[in-house]
């Protein structure tokens, strides 16, 4: 070997060893082939599962809060002061766009993967879910940064991934959920015959739930948390449906003060009335405020569900939601006594904290007042469970007589009155920022 | 682990025993004098005074007296000499038991062109050499030497930009070399002191998982604060790419190197320093009509104590040098819940086997414990205690905020040891290797515990996080110099490097006690477990020749190539070139000498910044549900991912006159940066919802940077200096690469023609009507980042060796907006003492109704629904008097066996003139300087501080 061939074969050897030196890996993130592995394919579809329950802790506290279920407090960690008024401008939904997506992402990436078995059919479950919940909740929709569909074509595709999943079931929590989340699409397209054909399938004590994490912040119920003082009161009872009415001269006390605090009028306020449990609340002493101020209002007084943590699950579909669609369809046929029967079904399945019996049935002596009892046991039985936006939106929609509660806050705080309250929600400010077929 | 500083100090110890000169010997003689200043006359401290042909040498004090014992009987040349003055040497001749005066007068030299300097440049070039700029702070020199690096560099050099964080102590600034070049990576500097890499990007932001991000201090440490000034003889700055393409891929924020004090020839010397301090809180909340100048904070601030104690020892024989110091600090912040301990020890050993191999090895270790308060979260006291009544608990009794807010207790042991060698071998007179190797040790073990009964956590909760960042230094450089022709001179150099950044954070997480004893994580009833590493290695290799022509022209050119282990796989070797010249007019034969000295300069150059370690690689997140495995999109990946490229040109000169009275540094610079790496935000509907990097943009920064010293008045008794620093940055966004305009962070934004970056932000457009307010979106307010920094400084020397001196600093064209004081209060419904001239009822707390007279603007900052932060940014220009001090000479006060004793009183940030109306521009919060941007937190101003030193020397 010559001198000069000794001297390239040592810089080729340095520059070997140099680039060599530059190798490394390291632990933590996982790269993206290894889920083509059939052994992570549990895993993402849990991580699908995860974002469905991502999306439904912020989507369905944030309807709680438009459909007036919860009086604002104030705070703005949660929800801007424009989304405690009522509206839901595309500035303000960015989580709970993002939520979505990421849940329809990992869904619809198991399912390309080739996921099989038990795994198949709980992809197609969280993917008929996911756009379940795009369907009834967003005004328009798109997935893969493609154009705005109407909410009809993610319901169809829900409809889709439920029947594919009824095909690929591998036990009965699985068909069960499939049926219910079918029925509640179907419900939602106006397919009254194919929703109450799939109700019937689903037993009355079903409950399809996803459950939070405390290991993990972001699966924390928002809700559940909003309620817990730890350190959120963000939402009171005060004024609700639920709670205890405002009196009479709430707008010559405002601002509140600890020893203005309304009184609990005996006789007002349904959980006072029936000791329903669904909607059990009290108020601390120690606490007499939610934690922050609302505009031309003040402090606002906190009360809170005594049932409701940052760990509670949060349901999907239910047995009890078939039987009042199985109601709701029975009015849309004229037959509200067979109708008020399965409302009280429902009603019979819970004790009053007041007597220690089942809750008392609703009475009707007609058809529009069992539509208002229907309308008021929905809210109840769905409360937090994210059916009341796209209830008030299909009632609205179809004209069906009675009256669903939603008390008159306008006087309470300009916040009410100065934007129209939102039915849905419009796409995020990110995507439409983005998103070239959105002019992004 | 065996304590390492405990072996550092019995190694110095021993040493320092052995080094010791025995005895003088009664036939031995002295040598003494006094080294003065040749302009002024005034006495020069630190000079070396040695003879170099013996292990014999001494320091001047402070007034200029030097010493050297032990002389044997003898002719010999002494030599005195210092940075920033020329040297000058004297023979003399020692007779038995005699004390020879032997008095020195240096010159000053305003442009220092035969000094040498190594920081950019293969192994260590002159000043005359050199075509870029290259800032150079004699440490030495400073009269005031702070207690922090950080306000050592505040102001130091043009281009040199420090922004503070808010008020806490020892919080990480936002360093800043010519501007931000960078939108997605780190715009800090890197690091170098001796030679050895240290780290430069904040400490780890230590933050509890139930809420990742904002439980905690929400500040990040400093990692400069673990080197004690005392120790620092100089630092050199360079700027941009035309002069750190020798350092590659990691340089383009530009390069800090900070040489530390070496040990001298001779007996061993000593200095002892006591400080006593305190620091307060200036008014913040100067609104009109509120009783709250502090913004309802007064009952929490308080006046802080602190205390600092320094000892150093220098000395050595001729083959064997030592320096070995300690300090400690005890500092107090002005706030509950803040105090800072810490140990710094260093020692620095020179030895020179060989008379053509020397090796110096220099090694420090420091240890801090610290206690942070908890900021700028809901369970913070700055948001709590600003929002009156519409913070977390609806009260704003200051008692029910302290037993709430303060039971939160952050404390954190910050350990450093940081070692290296280099060794340099000169087999050939004109041929030289310099090989460096070294290791640099970072360690923050941080507890961050809500106790059981907290307020906002009733079971309580404990984050234990450990974090450990080790940097690993090889740097070869071989400088071979050889006549091409008479009047040509080559000098070829060729190197490589190697740096490897280890990095890993393991956290144990506990919550639920069983009650109110002091808990482990185990004492919890839930535990999790989490762990971070991440490694890059960046190695490259070099070439650079310098041709000097008749030692006037100098051209260098160069190029280095380098492989990081964070380039995707389209990327391979980057190539970074350099040339630059400079042309030392002054030395022409048409120069007349009674001009003064004059050198232009002008260099073009590349260096380059890496992507982070995942950013090239599709990954998904390993997390969890309900204890069974899940996985989650992470990072979209780019394959093709490689490093911005910042080219730079810089032109300038550097000129003295009048008898180097006056001293002028002048450059203008203009870099891009291509292939900018932006975070591009992806579409949410395509799952990937983090941003992914993408070498897709365009940046420009230019601007120029003026120093000028005059001297307008010295004598033997009195010497006025003034001083200027001026320097201007106008960054732009010149190509979004197709990307949509993006939000950097804080607020601010990336807009194609707009600043780096630009606070973006919604505006009022008819705000001085009386009308409801037109909200205008997107309004572009201007640069978020200083554009104009203005730094005047003077001193004046009186008789008796008092010094006084002055230092100010103006930072101007930026706006910041407020992020989370006014917008978190008002949107929550709570009363803001900004608004107070627009409420209808003042006196009410709660009850918000503005007067119909209330101008649009008004309107919208006051009521809750309306508030946004675009709506609260200010313009945020600024002036603040950095320091006041003076020194007065106290030997008369000790006894002869003292050679000087000096107090100091220093004054610092007690002037601000600020353009913003409330709060104050440096109350920000950007988490220890790791954001691009910086926007108004709820923290607190930077505090006034007094400190009293007594120094002396034997």
């Amino acid at each position: 070997m010559t001198t000069t061939n000794r001297r390239l074969t040592a810089v080729a050897l340095l520059l070997a060893a140099f680039a060599g030196a530059c190798e490394v890996t390291n632990p933590g993130p996982v790269q993206d082939r290894f889920l083509d592995d059939e052994t992570s394919h549990a895993a993402l579809v849990r991580g699908a599962e995860r974002m469905v329950l991502e999306t439904a802790n912020f989507v369905f506290y944030t309807t709680s809060i438009v459909t007036r279920v919860l009086f604002p407090g104030g705070d703005t960690n949660s929800h801007s002061p424009r989304i405690q008024g009522g509206s839901l401008p595309p500035e303000d939904v960015n989580g709970d766009w993002n939520n979505v997506q990421q849940a329809l992402f990992i869904a619809n990436s198991a399912l390309e993967r080739g996921v099989t078995g038990e795994n198949l059919a709980q992809a197609h479950i969280w993917a008929g879910y996911t756009y379940r919940i795009l369907g009834e909740n967003w005004c328009e929709w798109l997935e893969g940064a493609g154009a705005p569909q109407p909410p009809s074509a993610a319901l169809d595709n829900a409809e889709q991934h439920f029947t594919a999943a009824l095909g690929a079931a591998a036990n009965s929590t699985q068909s069960n959920a499939a049926y219910a989340g079918r029925a509640q699409v179907r419900v939602a397209k106006g397919d009254w015959g194919g929703a109450l054909s799939d109700a019937a399938q689903v037993p009355p004590n079903f409950v399809f739930e996803v459950r939070p994490d405390p290991d993990f912040e972001a699966t924390r119920s928002r809700v559940g948390w909003a309620n817990a003082d730890e350190p959120y009161r963000q939402f009171t009872l005060l004024f609700t449906f639920f709670g205890e009415q405002a009196p009479p001269n709430i707008r010559s006390l405002l601002p509140l003060e600890a020893s203005d605090l309304p009184v609990t009028i005996p006789g007002t306020g349904y959980y006072a009335e029936s000791g329903d449990p669904r909607v059990a609340w009290h108020r601390i002493p120690d606490q007499p405020f939610a934690n922050a101020s609302l505009q031309g209002f003040g402090q606002v007084p906190w009360s809170n569900f005594t049932w409701l943590d940052p760990e509670t699950p949060i349901h999907l579909g239910t047995g009890t939601e078939m039987l009042l669609y199985r109601a709701e369809g029975m009015l849309r046929d004229g037959n509200y006594p067979g109708a008020m029967e399965l409302i009280n079904q429902v009603r019979s399945m819970y004790i009053s904290d007041n007597t220690g019996e089942p809750l008392a049935p609703w009475d009707a002596m007609s058809l529009e007042a069992a539509w208002t009892a229907l309308k008021t046991e929905r809210m109840i039985e769905g409360l937090l469970e994210g059916r009341r936006l796209v209830d008030l939106r299909r009632w609205a929609a179809d004209g069906s007589p009675g009256e669903a509660p939603f008390p008159a806050w306008e006087e309470l705080s300009p916040l009410f009155a100065e934007a129209p309250t939102a039915t849905c929600f419009p796409i995020a400010e990110n995507e439409v920022n983005r998103n070239p077929n959105l002019g992004g | 682990m065996q304590s390492p500083w405990r072996t550092t100090l019995l190694a110095a110890g021993v040493l320092a025993l052995f080094l010791t000169p025995s005895l003088e010997a009664q036939e031995n003689g002295r040598i003494t004098g006094v080294v003065t200043e040749s302009g002024s006359g005034g006495p020069v401290s630190e000079a070396q005074v040695y003879l170099p042909d013996q292990a014999l040498g001494g320091l001047s004090r402070a007034n200029g007296r030097y010493l050297i014992i032990n002389v044997p009987p003898g002719t010999y040349t002494v030599r005195a000499e210092r940075i920033g003055l020329g040297s000058a040497e004297q023979e003399v001749t020692v007779g038995a038991g005699e004390t020879v005066t032997a008095d020195f007068v240096l010159e000053e030299l305003a442009l220092g062109l035969d000094e040498i300097v190594v920081t950019g440049t293969a192994g260590a070039a002159r000043r005359r050499e050199i075509g870029n700029s290259i800032a150079q702070i004699n440490v030495t020199e400073l009269p005031d030497k702070p207690v922090q690096m950080v306000d050592l560099l505040q102001g130091a050099a043009p281009g040199l930009d420090l922004s503070a964080t808010g008020g806490e102590l020892g919080v990480a600034p936002a360093i800043r070399l010519r501007g931000n070049s960078s939108v997605s990576m780190s715009n800090n500097p890197i690091i170098y002191i001796d030679g050895v890499r240290m780290r430069s990007e904040p400490l780890a932001h230590v933050a509890a998982p139930d809420n990742r991000g904002i439980r905690g201090s929400n500040t990040s440490k400093t990692p400069l604060n673990s080197i004690n000034p005392n120790d620092i003889e100089r630092i050199e700055i360079i700027k941009g790419s035309a002069a750190t393409t020798l350092y590659g891929t990691e340089a383009s924020a530009g390069v800090i190197q900070i040489f530390t004090k070496r040990g001298s020839v001779g007996a061993p010397q000593w200095t002892l320093e006591s400080q006593q301090g305190a620091v307060w809180s200036r008014k913040f909340g100067n609104y009109p009509d509120s009783p709250f100048p502090y913004l309802r904070m007064e009952p929490f601030i308080k006046t802080g104590h602190n205390q600092y104690y320094i000892a150093s020892v220098r000395g050595g024989l001729e083959n064997l040098q030592y320096f070995v110091s300690g300090a400690f600090s005890d500092q107090e912040g002005y706030l509950p819940n803040e105090y800072s301990d810490e140990w710094v020890t260093r020692g620095n050993f020179t030895f020179t086997p060989l008379p053509n191999f020397q090796i110096q090895w220099n090694t420090s270790y420091s240890s801090e414990s610290a206690q942070q308060l908890s900021q700028s979260n809901a369970q913070g006291l700055g948001h709590n205690v600003y929002r009156g009544k519409a913070n977390y608990f609806t009260d704003d009794s200051p008692d029910v905020i302290a037993a709430s807010v303060l039971a939160f207790d952050i404390r954190h042991t910050i350990d450093r040891f940081t070692t290296g060698g280099t060794f340099t071998y000169t087999p050939l007179a004109d041929l030289t290797n310099r090989l460096t190797i070294g290791y640099d040790w970072l360690q923050q073990d941080s507890r961050n515990l809500r106790p059981f009964g907290f307020r906002f956590r009733p079971r309580g909760a404990l984050l234990n996080h450990h974090w450990q960042n080790r940097l690993i230094t090889f740097d070869y450089v071989g400088t071979y110099s050889f006549d091409l022709m008479d009047g040509l001179r080559s000098n070829f150099s060729w190197g490589g490097q190697a740096v490897g950044d280890d990095e890993h954070t393991v956290e144990a997480w506990g919550e639920g006690f069983p009650g109110a004893e002091e808990p482990t994580v185990n004492s919890a009833a839930a535990t999790q477990g989490f762990e971070e590493r991440q490694k890059v290695w960046n190695a490259g290799f070099f070439f650079q020749n310098v041709f000097d022509i008749n030692n006037k022209y100098f051209i260098t050119g160069g190029v280095r190539v380098d492989g990081n282990s964070a380039f995707g796989e389209g990327f391979g070797l980057q190539v970074y070139p350099k040339i630059s010249g400079s042309w030392v007019l002054s030395d022409e034969d048409f120069w007349d000498p009674g001009m003064g000295s004059l050198k232009l300069r002008a260099a073009w150059g590349r260096s380059g910044r890496a992507p982070g370690a995942f950013d090239a690689v599709r990954t998904w997140e390993a997390a969890g549900l309900n204890d069974l495995p899940a996985f989650l999109p992470q990072n979209l990946g780019n394959p093709d991912l490689g490093p911005e490229v910042t080219t730079e040109t810089e032109l300038g000169f550097d000129a003295s006159f009048i008898d180097d009275r006056v001293a002028i540094d002048f450059t203008f610079y203009h870099q891009l940066t291509t292939d900018a790496l932006f975070a591009v935000l992806q579409i949410p509907s395509n799952g990937f919802q983090t941003s992914q990097l993408e070498n897709i943009g365009e940046l420009k920064n230019e601007g120029f940077e003026v120093s000028i010293n005059t001297t307008p008045y010295r004598s033997a008794n009195y010497e006025w200096n003034l001083g200027l620093n001026v320097s201007t940055n106008k960054s732009e966004v010149l190509d979004l690469g197709g990307a949509q305009p993006f939000q950097a962070s804080q607020g601010t934004w990336i807009v194609e023609g707009e600043p780096v970056p630009v606070v973006r932000d919604d505006y009022v457009s008819n705000p001085d009507e009386i009308a409801d307010p037109i909200r205008e979106r997107n309004h572009i307010y201007g640069p978020n980042f200083p554009t104009h920094n203005i730094g005047p400084s003077t001193s004046l020397r009186l008789p008796g060796g008092i010094y006084i001196s002055a230092a100010g600093e103006f930072k101007g064209g930026h706006f910041l907006r407020d992020s989370n004081v006014h917008p978190g209060g008002i949107s929550r419904g709570g009363k803001m003492p900004l608004c107070w001239p627009y409420y209808e009822d003042k006196a009410n707390n709660t009850n918000i109704t503005l007067l119909d007279s209330t101008p649009a603007l008004w309107r919208a900052r006051c009521t809750p629904s309306l508030i946004d932060s675009g709506y609260l940014t200010w313009d945020a220009d600024f002036f603040r008097l950095r320091s006041l001090s003076a020194q007065v000479p106290v030997d008369f006060a000790f006894p002869d066996r003292i050679s000087s004793a000096l107090l100091t009183l220093a004054l610092n940030n007690s002037y601000t003139w600020k353009r913003m109306p409330y709060l104050d521009p440096e109350m920000r919060g950007n988490q220890g300087g790791q954001d691009l941007a910086q926007a108004i937190a709820a923290r607190n101003p930077t505090p006034i501080s007094f400190r009293a030193s007594l120094r002396i020397q034997f």
